[in-house]
């Protein structure tokens, strides 16, 4: 390090450090000690400490010998100063002394003063609480007057003025009050009021109507009479009725007025289009409208007919016209409560009846067709789920049939097939379902029978023996046949049943008999299905006729006819038609066209088998049928016999020979006539010849009698 | 009455227990219909049908019998007359394939010595209920030296080849047989006519 001048203090060098360090500046209150620290290491950089402190010293010498100065000059003014002091001190002591007595004395003149005010405050409160205890009560005094005046109002009658009292009290605009058990109780009391308004009124109303009743029974009986002479709309009133009364009024014109104002209401409360879910809501409103104006009554139950009638009109569901019923009958209910004619609405509901029970009778008759087209017409068998009792609970059939029934084995067959129980199945649906609709009306009980005779004869006509009559002619079968014609019959025992069962069901109310008359529609399905069975028996013996061996034929014939199940009427009218049948083409063979020329050998032969046929008959107990070979043999003994002569003496042909036809004897003795012809042998050509002349005196004598 | 518009005349026998279908190849083969209705048949029906063979007009007269026991004694009866037989049974039935044998049996004791036959297994559409194979009834036809068929009445499936099989059979040994003595008169032996007394000798009294 090289050699650095060595910096001397001086007096001037500290002054101004220590000014720096604010040691020496009279108007700082604080030192600057920062700047010392720069200065200290200054020194010691520069290894003056001890020329420094050397300075600082002479510097602090220098300023002690100032203060001996100033002080040696002016300690007797400080000591003076000091004494004063003291006596100033002595001065405020006594003050401060006297300050705190007065103090004391000010606070407890003070204390008394605060509990003075204290009680005055509270005085104020109270008084406040007062003044509003006293308002509340002239409040309540105000309302109990009303109420109280209400209690005199009812006393003097002014029973409308009292109950507008009370809807004011009710009304009141909410105040203080308001809220007060007082005013709750108050008001708790109104409706008790309200009953002595009504008692009030009533028992005004009854003394009222009693004092006129006293008074002026007499002259005004003859005064009502004379009125009601004039006026027939008040004929049906009483004197003392309320019509009397009104009209003696004269409140002519508020009615007129009010009747006007119900009228435009009664035209509105009927909607259009009328909504049908809504009937019963609308009839209770109308009811609770009109109860009370017979005068606007007719008019209302037209409308509300139409309306009904329209909303219905493309309605196809019987269970809605049920329903629209139902209003309409609790509705006929209400008004009958108040003595009011229904006999309109009644007379309606008998309307909606009428359609109602043609859309049932529309339904079934679709139900009704579908059952007879779907029968297998097979006998039907007992089911376990219902069991013989199950189905002769659904059945009418007669009380013979059923104890029979009862005793047959369960596996056996039915008389019947499914048609039949079904049909009645659906008739008791059909007639429970009518009669829904009549259930809770009152009248009209013989239209409302005669309609269900009339429905029940229909549908057995038309809607069962009609489809089952068409179903005969795709039925090929002659058992199918013979389960038909068994249906048929059981549908006649039904109809019997029907109409006794009905009438009973019915004696509890007046009306009369039910009368079906549909017996007769079915006999003649019947008859039909006999036509049926023989058509189907003739074409088979067509078709017998042209290849079979004859007691082939008859085997069938018996095996067919004798195994049907059916009555033995029906079994005997089959042979009948099937020998007849035979019969006829035996004859045609021998008479008619196609053969043109025939010997005797061919009559013996046709002979022979009708003698087989009379045997067969007899063997199976039916003897009695082989008259209808009468004419066959007649016609042929004639003609063999060569008793023609004998035949056309007119007392003999009536007496023996009616059934015997002269056109086909004619015929006859024609083919025999013709064989002759060919022959050779004169005595066989001169019986033909014979035959001829027999022949011709046959057919000329007797031209009237074609055949 | 119109003469007849045929050749020749075949009498043939449906048999087989009740409900193997019958009465319903007999509607299908003649009517060409079906009915799904049981229908017990009553005794005995018949239905008529003409066919051609060969360009004859060969008219089928079919015998349809009652399946039921307690008509069996009206249903032999009409065994005798009969040139064909159709053994029916039902595929989806086994008691009527069993019972084959007894009907068969009946064939032998009633029916005309030599009388044709055929085994016919119906109801064949009935695939889920089967309950005899065709290869059984096949095997039952070899063994009682018969044709086999199975059928389909329902969905009319191998009725004319049944008929018709049987039929061809029929007219093989009956009439191409004796084709010289028939071709005279145009008849069968066994077609008796009703209409034609003059010409045979009286059936009524053979019954």
């Amino acid at each position: 390090m090289p050699p650095r001048r060595r910096q001397q203090f001086t007096q001037d060098n500290i002054d101004q450090q220590l000014q720096q360090i604010h040691l020496l500046d009279p108007s700082s209150s604080s030192e600057n000690l920062e700047q010392l620290g720069p200065i200290i290491k200054q020194i010691h950089t520069n290894r003056q400490q001890d020329a420094y402190l050397r300075t600082v010293l002479g510097l602090i010498d220098s300023k002690d010998a100032e203060i001996e100065k100033i002080c040696s000059d002016n300690y007797q003014d400080f000591i003076s100063s000091v004494s004063t002091l003291f006596t100033v001190k002595s001065y405020t002591d006594k003050m401060k002394e006297n300050i705190s007595s007065l103090d004391a004395s000010v606070a407890q003149l003070g204390g008394s003063l605060v509990e003075k005010k204290r009680a005055l405050l509270q005085s104020r409160k109270t008084a406040a609480n007062l003044d509003e205890a006293i308002d509340t009560l002239q409040a309540c005094l105000r309302v109990l007057d009303v109420v109280d005046r209400v209690g005199e109002m009812i006393k003097a009658g002014k029973y409308w003025s009292a109950l507008r009292s009370l809807e004011d009290i009710q009304s009141m605009p909410p105040t203080s009050l308001s809220q007060t058990p007082f005013f709750q109780h108050l008001l708790s009391s109104l409706p008790s009021l309200r009953g002595q308004i009504k008692g009030a009124v009533t028992a005004s109303m009854k003394q009222w109507l009693l004092e006129i009743r006293n008074i002026s029974t007499e002259s005004r009986t003859k005064r009502w009479r004379s009125r009601r002479e004039k006026d027939p709309l008040l004929r049906v009133n009483r004197v003392g009725s309320a019509v009397e009364l009104v009209t003696y009024e004269k409140i002519d014109e508020l009615r007129k007025s009010y009747q006007a104002d119900r009228k435009a209401q009664s035209d509105l409360i009927l909607p259009t289009p009328l909504p049908l879910a809504s009937i019963a809501s609308l009839t209770q409103e109308i009811s609770g409208f009109f109860i009370v104006e017979s005068h606007l009554w007719d008019a209302l139950v037209t409308r509300l007919a139409t309306a009904i009638e329209d909303a219905l009109r493309k309605e196809t569901n019987p269970e809605v016209f049920l329903k629209v019923k139902e209003s309409l009958l609790s509705f006929i209910m209400t008004l009958e409560t108040y003595s009011y004619t229904t006999t309109s609405l009644q007379s309606f509901i008998v309307v909606l009846f009428e359609k109602y029970a043609k859309l049932l009778e529309t339904q079934f008759t679709k139900r009704f067709e579908t059952i007879v087209r779907e029968d297998e017409i097979t006998p039907m068998k007992v089911d376990s789920e219902l069991g013989i009792d199950g189905i002769l609970e659904v059945v009418w059939i007669s009380d013979n049939e059923r104890n029979e029934l009862k005793q047959t084995p369960v596996t056996y067959p039915l008389p019947w097939s499914q048609t039949f129980f079904l049909c009645c199945q659906d008739i008791r649906i059909f007639i429970q379902r009518f009669y829904a609709f009549v259930e809770g009306v009152s009248q009209h009980h013989r239209d409302i029978d005669e309609l269900l005779s009339k429905s029940l004869d229909s549908l057995l006509t038309k809607s069962i023996s009609g489809p089952i009559g068409q179903r005969l002619a795709t039925t090929q079968n002659p058992t199918q046949i013979a389960q038909i014609i068994t249906n048929l019959e059981h549908l006649q025992v039904t109809c019997g049943e029907l109409e006794r069962s009905l009438t009973n069901l019915r004696s509890t109310h007046r009306g009369g008999t039910i009368r079906l008359t549909a017996s007769a529609a079915l006999d003649a399905t019947i008859s039909r299905s006999c036509a049926r069975m023989s058509g189907l028996i003739n074409s088979k013996l067509d078709q017998c006729f042209e290849f079979m061996y004859l007691y082939e034929l008859v085997n069938w014939l018996t095996t067919v006819v004798d195994s049907l199940v059916i009555k033995e009427t029906y079994k005997e009218e089959a042979y009948k038609g099937a020998l007849a049948y035979i019969t006829e083409c035996l004859m045609d063979f021998l008479t008619g066209r196609d053969i043109p020329i025939m010997n005797e050998n061919a009559i013996s032969n046709i002979l022979i088998d009708v003698d087989f046929l009379e045997d067969e008959l007899r063997r199976i107990g039916r003897s009695h049928l082989s008259s209808v070979f009468t004419e066959l043999r007649l016609t042929t003994s004639i003609a063999l016999g060569g008793t023609v002569q004998e035949y056309l003496v007119p007392a003999n042909r009536h007496a023996s020979y009616a059934t015997v036809k002269p056109k086909r004897l004619q015929s006859l003795l024609e083919k025999l006539a013709r064989f002759g012809a060919t022959q050779r042998d004169a005595a066989s050509r001169e019986l033909g010849e014979k035959r001829r002349k027999e022949a011709e005196a046959v057919g000329r004598v007797f031209p009237g009698e074609n055949r | 009455m119109p003469p007849p518009h045929y050749d020749f005349l075949i009498k043939l026998l449906l048999i087989g227990d009740s409900g193997v279908g019958k009465s319903c190849l007999l509607l299908r083969f003649c009517d060409d219909a079906w009915t799904p209705s049981f229908i017990t048949t009553i005794g005995i029906d018949f239905k008529i049908r003409t066919i051609e063979l060969d360009g004859k007009r060969i008219k089928l007269q079919i015998w349809d019998t009652a399946g039921q026991e307690r008509f069996r004694t009206i249903t032999t009866a009409y065994y005798r007359g009969a040139m064909g037989i159709l053994l029916v049974y039902d595929v989806t039935d086994e008691r009527s394939f069993n019972n084959i044998r007894t009907w068969h049996a009946n064939i032998e004791q009633h029916a005309s010595e030599g009388v044709n036959k055929i085994l016919i297994g119906n109801k064949s559409d009935w695939t889920d209920k089967r309950a005899v194979t065709e290869e059984q009834g096949r095997e039952l036809a070899n063994e009682l030296g018969i044709k086999f068929m199975e059928t389909s009445a329902k969905i009319n499936e191998g009725v004319e080849e049944a008929f018709f099989t049987l039929a061809r059979d029929i007219k093989t040994r009956l009439i191409d047989s004796q084709a010289d003595s028939a071709a005279a008169g145009g008849q069968a032996p066994d077609s008796v006519k009703v209409n034609q007394p003059a010409a045979q000798s009286t059936p009524g009294c053979c019954s």
